[in-house]
């Protein structure tokens, strides 16, 4: 049984009680192991496919190959760091999974929809509810409360229920009432995976979501977003620059001019509080 | 490097295109309503101003009942004064051949020989006369041209029970007579002096004189000596309108036998005062309106560069990084609001020039104004594109301002999520939590900022006041003709006699076929008086429970005439500063005879004319006419009755004139035509405003919330939630902006619409409910039309680009 280095328990586990509680039913794991690291006979679907996916931009009459016929699985519970120079593709696998862009070629599959060529109101509906999403400048709602923000994704995913709990989890209890000008840097980050939760996603996917963070509190950020993936079995994909965020990650994928080039896995990922950087 | 910032104003400009074009033309609308208004005005006043100095138009007018030729020798004797005397008559004409119709025309002598020296005419058509002895008439063109005469017709003159034709000997102008009655009723002739001396037996008298006092002379002083030289021909007195004659003076002139000469200055001459009135608006409207777009285009040019700066702060630190000055940068922001204020001016300017030649043509060419004057005022054109330029520099001088003060390390750090704490405003109002999301969003929006916020709502309170405004004149004159002509006016015509007539006409002419109704009136001039307020104006007798003309106050109560207390309408009530109850001293204006004391019974709406109304019995009582009438109202089966009732209406002995209430109708719509002209004009640039502020507003704010429109999109709102949200935000706003513009409209339209108030024309200010409801629903067309080109670009926002900008 796989279990965490860190505390010694079952990923997966649902502690509820003291601790983090679970939010949804969508943990597809068994025995606490994460799917890809779970012997085959056993492994759940993917709840990400990438088949052959490829994005091509025209800037005039340069063609920008930004993803080039990338497969790739993600497994329910994975905490994913993906990393590349500046222009390697990262966001643009994000955008593309995210179902904020359509890949020029090749299947998306998430969670079993296939959005390759979802029309926009397909895709609002699979963003509401199988997406959230983390980005480096938290691109928070000014004019409403950190609750507020928060409850403006509750309400469009219908999970108004969890609001006060996971407002609770991030440890933003206290300044729900604040706007994002109140809040910290590291606060607003806080919103910002709240708002990524509270609508009961399997999937949330982080665009640098340290990249405008000092040290501590980018770590601080990591250490958030790592224990609510062990506990809640919420995929997370990362995308950063910072190689030495892949040290809490399952696994690690290294993308170059639009490719994966290399892809590791890392059975033991470490607590964010010892990471430096 | 000279030259790449120049170019760089200009991408950006292009980039924004629609934006920049709509406050560019936002500009262009205020300096061409400015210059288009207030040249136009100037040509107008230039236009009567050389019109009233080529034709020698006096400033007074003296009416005596006659004196010798050589009076007029006397007054140009005295320093200072140019003096012209001349006969003035009104006569009765046929203009039909065949035909009983008969018109009053208010024939008028001019030398035989050649123009008099005042109150000059303009031939527009034929010759002067050909001779002073010729039988010839000039006929203004208002009246020929009614009645299709050429020169070379002939008619025919009713002049003191001999009936003479003259030739027409040409078709005239004159800007004394700019403003007569209806010219189916009414015409102005003129004829040589020893015509006229011979038809109306004046044999070297003339019973007007007018006037020129130099601007040097002391006018006290001056008519002084006036008096002075005409206490030789019997004249005792000279009276001055606004300070009458007090009755006991009166009396001591009778038994004197002294004679008054009444004076009326240039701004009570009736053509003049209508002129002067149309000219105070139309100075008033040059230049409120243009106020109001301007200050509107300052706050858009604001908000527009303010916006330009948020989403330029990188580049701003990118320009001081490399190297440019703190004043180059902000030289730099700017240049694009001068080039707004420059393009806009200059657009303008071209465009008001047009504006003020049509204006002006238009204007002129509807009243006849003999010389029309339309000329550049480079002056105008010069304070409009200066303020306007100046204006737009200082809409856009903060904003730049702000640039100019950031660190090139701020510049490349992104912003600070907005404001933080609550503001008072958000304190005060704060949104009730029970709102659905996207809506506490739209007022959260609205009040966290309020400048923006500020923005639609001026812009949408302006825009409806501009449109109410302008509706106040077309819906006024709509009740103005709806009181006068459905309601005050139950005949169809009115039948005035030479003089004093017999009531007894009216009860025959109950009698023929095609008359339903007939009831006699007596209308006698008469002086008003009460605690030393003073006017002359008319006496009216109706008959006790009159059904023809409808009498009814402000209330719309019902009003009948009653012996003692005089029905006044509400310029004399004004004029004379009286309440119901308070005592009124009517006095004969002619004569001593017929003095009385009345109190007010009530005051009555009235469009047209003044007057006070008494019982008929009680005003023939007073002039010792038992049983008299000065003409009757009948009402008809046909609007203009048949053609027998017609004639047997002009057959009665005692015709003078029928008036029929359908031509006074259409003479009341020429008359007001260039109100409506005018009024359409302000309606579609009241609408322009609202469309190029409302398509700013909501395109500015929706840029300037790209990402946060972005965010929304990613977290799962569809198009039609964040197209609610922009709505409900666009909706409060303009719902402010309807709720401050509607008084503010309503207080501009007062103050237009008073400045067409006069002794002879009340304008009921009114704005019909329909209007209210129309100009709220054509500006949420508009509202709705402006969010179109927003929520199409949010629908292709591209948001894998937009979420990773900087939160603006």
């Amino acid at each position: 049984m796989y279990r965490d280095s860190r505390t010694g328990k079952g990923l997966g586990s649902r502690v509820v009680g003291g601790g983090l509680v679970v939010y949804n039913e969508t943990v597809k794991k068994r025995d606490g192991v994460p799917a890809h690291l779970a012997p085959p006979s056993s492994v759940p679907p993917p709840l990400v496919i990438l088949q052959q996916v490829s994005r091509v931009y025209h800037l005039g009459p340069v063609r920008v190959s930004a993803l080039d016929s990338v497969d790739l699985e993600l497994q329910p519970g994975e905490f994913v760091v993906v990393l590349g120079p500046s222009g390697s593709g990262k966001t643009t696998l994000l955008n593309v999974i995210g179902g904020l862009d359509s890949p020029t070629a090749g299947r998306v599959v998430v969670d079993g929809m296939d959005i390759t060529r979802s029309n926009e109101a397909r895709l609002t509906q699979f963003r509401r509810r199988k997406i959230g999403f983390v980005f480096q400048f938290f691109n928070l709602l000014p004019n409403l409360t950190a609750r507020e923000n928060v409850e403006l994704a509750a309400a469009l995913a219908g999970t108004q229920r969890l609001i006060d709990r996971v407002m609770d989890d991030v440890g933003l209890t206290r300044q729900s009432r604040q706007f994002p000008g109140q809040l910290s840097g590291g606060e607003q980050q806080r919103v910002a995976v709240a708002r990524a939760l509270v609508t009961d996603a399997p999937l949330v996917l982080c665009d640098e979501p340290t990249g405008n963070l000092d040290f501590a509190t980018g770590r601080r950020i990591l250490k958030l977003m790592t224990d609510i993936s062990r506990q809640t079995g919420k995929t997370f994909v990362v995308v950063t620059h910072n190689a030495a965020i892949g040290r809490v990650a399952h696994r690690v994928l290294h993308l170059r001019d639009g490719r994966i080039v290399q892809e590791k896995d890392n059975f033991e990922p470490i607590d964010p509080e010892r990471l430096e950087w | 490097m000279v030259g790449l910032l120049p170019r760089k104003v200009l991408r950006d400009i292009l980039a924004s295109r629609w934006q920049f074009a709509a406050v560019v033309a936002l500009v262009m609308l205020s300096v061409a309503m400015f210059i288009g208004a207030y040249g136009g005005y100037l040509s107008l006043r230039n236009s009567f101003d050389h019109s009233y100095v080529e034709l020698g138009m006096a400033d007074y007018w003296l009416q005596v009942d006659g004196v010798p030729q050589r009076a007029v020798a006397k007054l140009n004797a005295i320093l200072g004064v140019t003096a012209e005397g001349r006969i003035v008559r009104d006569v009765l004409a046929s203009v039909h051949e065949g035909s009983p119709e008969e018109v009053t025309v208010h024939v008028v002598s001019l030398p035989g020989n050649g123009q008099p020296v005042l109150n000059q005419i303009v031939l527009e058509e034929g010759g002067y006369f050909s001779g002073p002895y010729a039988r010839e008439v000039l006929l203004h063109k208002k009246f020929a041209s009614y009645h299709g005469f050429r020169s070379g017709d002939r008619i025919t003159l009713d002049m003191d029970k001999s009936k003479a034709q003259f030739r027409v000997a040409g078709i005239v102008n004159s800007p004394e007579y700019l403003f007569t009655g209806p010219a189916r009723n009414y015409g102005v002739v003129f004829m040589s002096k020893d015509s006229a001396e011979k038809l109306l037996d004046m044999k070297g008298y003339v019973n007007e004189l007018a006037l020129q006092i130099d601007d040097e002379a002391e006018k006290g002083a001056t008519f002084e000596r006036i008096g002075i030289a005409l206490r030789e021909y019997n004249i005792g007195r000279l009276e001055f309108k606004g300070s009458p004659t007090p009755l006991a003076d009166r009396k001591t002139d009778v038994s004197r036998g002294y004679l008054t000469a009444r004076v009326i200055g240039l701004k009570d001459q009736a053509s003049d005062r209508i002129l002067r009135m149309d000219l105070e608006a139309f100075s008033g409207i040059a230049i409120v309106f243009p106020v109001m777009f301007m200050s509107m285009a300052a706050l858009t040019i604001y908000v527009l560069i303010g916006r330009l700066v948020q989403s330029q702060r990188p580049q701003i630190g990118v320009m001081k990084a490399v190297g440019y000055s703190r004043r180059q940068v902000l030289a730099h922001y700017l240049t694009y609001s001068l080039v707004i204020g420059v393009a806009g001016a200059l657009a303008g300017a071209m465009a008001g020039l047009y504006l003020a030649g049509v204006f002006a043509q238009q204007y002129a060419e509807a009243l006849n104004i003999p010389f029309v004057q339309v000329q550049v005022h480079w002056h105008v054109v010069l304070i409009g594109v200066l303020v306007t330029v100046a204006v737009c520099t200082v809409g856009g001088l903060l904003p730049a301002l702000a640039t100019a003060n950031l660190r090139p390390a701020q510049s490349l750090r992104p912003p600070l999520p907005g404001q933080g704490a609550r503001r008072l405003l958000e304190r005060l109002l704060p949104t009730p939590g029970w709102l659905p999301m996207p809506a506490k969003l739209a007022l959260r929006n609205l009040v966290r900022n309020p400048y923006r916020s500020l923005f639609l709502v001026m812009g949408t309170a302006f825009a409806v006041s501009l449109v109410l405004s302008s509706a106040v004149f077309l819906d006024s004159i709509g009740l103005l003709k709806d009181i006068q002509f459905n309601r005050i006016e139950a005949y169809d015509a009115k039948v005035y006699f030479k003089g004093i007539g017999s009531t007894g006409r009216y009860f025959e002419s109950e009698f023929w076929t095609g008359v339903n109704e007939s009831e006699p009136l007596l209308e006698t001039p008469y002086r008003f008086r009460h605690e030393g307020h003073s006017e002359d104006s008319t006496l009216i007798g109706l008959p006790p429970d009159q059904d023809l003309t409808q009498l009814f106050n402000a209330r719309n109560q019902a009003l009948q005439v009653e012996k003692g207390r005089l029905l006044l309408t509400p310029f004399l009530r004004k004029q004379l500063k009286v309440e119901v109850g308070d005592p009124v001293d009517l006095e004969p204006i002619n004569g001593v005879v017929g003095v009385k004391r009345v109190v007010v019974g009530g005051f009555v709406e009235q469009p047209f004319d003044n007057g006070g109304y008494l019982p008929l019995e009680e005003v023939q009582q007073l002039l010792k006419a038992p049983g008299a009438a000065t003409g009757f109202m009948v009402g008809l089966d046909e609007a203009e009755g048949s053609p027998e009732v017609v004639r047997r209406l002009y057959e009665l002995p005692e015709t003078r004139t029928v008036e029929f209430k359908a031509e006074s109708r259409r003479f009341t719509d020429e008359v007001l035509k260039f109100y409506y002209y005018f009024t359409g004009f302000m309606l579609v640039f009241g609408l322009a405003l609202g469309i190029m502020i409302v398509f700013s507003g909501i395109t500015v704010s929706v840029d300037e919330r790209l990402l946060e429109m972005g965010t929304l999109r990613t977290i799962g709102a569809g198009m039609k939630q964040v197209a609610g949200m922009i709505t409900i935000e666009s909706l409060v706003l303009s719902g402010l902006g309807i709720a401050a513009g509607v008084p503010l409209g309503n207080r501009l339209a007062d103050y237009f619409a008073n400045m067409y108030q006069a002794e002879d024309f009340n304008l009921p200010i009114t704005i019909f409910p329909q209007t209210y409801v129309l100009t709220v629903l054509g500006l949420l067309l508009v509202l709705v039309l402006s969010e179109l080109p927003s929520l199409r670009r949010i629908s292709r926002l591209k948001l894998a680009s937009v979420i990773r900008q900087w939160m603006a």
